[in-house]
């Protein structure tokens, strides 16, 4: 029963469809927690989009990633250990020279598995990664992509809920992934905040070591 | 050009940091429409996300010359019955009965809950709340007095103001009787 009906406020014609409307929950449900998060991969997917050729590196001493992407279009095994296969950048044209790298599922995902590139752009690393064997995400949640320092440091690179079939998925590093050679992947919930689940269930080292 | 003007206008240009400002103004009434539709908070908030990421990968196609809301709710709809028939598709995959509610709310009058929505968005906060408490709690303005601390005058002026305002942002609905 509104104000209307009890009679306390009669001046105010609320038509009953209206009123039904401004009573529905739905009209007061609160929007999700997820500003930072869209704009994130937003972001991400715009730098993509933009830095789709590869460019020369900065003037001055290039730091290992650079060097081992340049070098990779020369001389692939020798610059890597064995889990590492450098890209000629003759294979393809249309892609520039990357540092592949094999990922596993942990025990929460011991199905997954997959392999990954990364490839040195002007802002940072794309890392492309293909998954197979990994469930889709169950909805109210989302798979978060981090690269980790052997400090512990975490830094968020992207999020993805593998619901498409067979694509690749583009993370993208601003940091050094010298500084952070590991990537891993958590189950996280929306609405949680930001920080890691801790729940990995992918993870993989771009040295292959 | 008014401050939405500009940001559709940048939000056109594909501009990220629009999308921020888009959330801010359109999360409610997008909400709104996913939790119409999908009637489950986890699925609604996976339809809300999907429509900002959808709008901004779409936003070439937009228009700045013409009001970002209509094409930003028919995004946010199709989203939401994206996901809804998905999830119909999973559970039937699965063997599963169809436990989901189909369409709590028809999907014709998810335009008048957006509209309903974004009409809330603009009122004050004291009188959105008065309205809040009047419409979905069912209290009384004596009620709302009492719960509220405020005098029984100030709640009557203030929900007396907050409908007007409604009904005037809210005449093209009510006019047309679309509201049914």
């Amino acid at each position: 029963m509104t104000p209307d009906e009890r009679g306390e406020d009669s001046a105010i014609d609320v038509p009953d469809a209206l009123a039904a409307l401004l009573g529905a929950d739905t009209v007061w449900t609160e929007p999700p927690d997820i500003a930072d998060e869209l704009v994130a991969r937003i972001e991400q997917e715009a730098r993509l989009q933009g830095d789709d050729q590869p460019r020369p590196a900065a003037a001055g001493r290039p730091r290992p990633w650079r060097r081992w992407a340049m070098a990779g279009a020369a001389a692939a095994a020798v610059i890597v250990g064995i889990a590492l296969v450098v890209n000629s950048a003759d294979d393809d044209d249309r892609e520039p020279a990357g540092v592949e790298f094999a990922i596993v599922g942990t025990e929460l995902a011991p199905d997954a598995s997959g392999t990954g590139v990364v490839q040195v752009r002007p802002a940072g690393f794309a890392i492309i990664i293909e998954i197979q064997g990994l469930d889709p995400a169950v909805p109210g949640t989302f798979y978060q992509g981090w690269v980790r320092s052997d400090d512990g440091d975490l830094v968020a690179v992207g999020t993805f809920h593998a619901r498409e079939d067979n694509g690749p998925i583009a993370l993208w590093s601003g940091v050094d992934l010298d500084d952070y050679p590991t990537l891993t992947v958590t189950t996280q919930q929306i609405g949680a905040g930001t920080g890691s689940s801790g729940e990995q269930v992918l993870v993989a080292r771009f040295d292959g070591s | 050009m008014t401050a939405r003007d500009e940001m559709a206008a940048r939000f056109a240009a594909a501009d990220p940091d629009a999308i921020r400002d888009l959330y801010v103004q359109y999360s409610g009434p997008v909400t709104t429409v996913a939790a119409s539709i999908l009637r489950d908070p986890q699925l609604a908030q996976d339809a809300v996300q999907q429509t900002f990421l959808n709008a901004w990968r779409g936003a070439h196609s937009f228009d700045p010359s013409r009001d970002i809301a209509p094409w930003l709710y028919a995004i946010a709809r199709r989203a939401a019955i994206d996901i809804h028939r998905a999830e119909q598709r999973r559970r039937t995959e699965g063997g599963h009965d169809l436990d989901v509610a189909v369409t709590p709310l028809a999907f014709d009058r998810t335009w008048e809950a957006w509209e309903v929505r974004r009409a809330l968005g603009e009122l004050p906060d004291d009188e959105r709340e008065i309205v809040r408490l009047a419409h979905f709690e069912g209290r009384t303005h004596s009620e709302i007095a009492a719960l509220t601390g405020i005098a029984l005058g100030t709640v009557k002026s203030r929900s007396h103001r907050a409908h007007k305002r409604l009904a005037h942002a809210l005449r093209h609905l009510v006019d047309t009787e679309n509201v049914s």
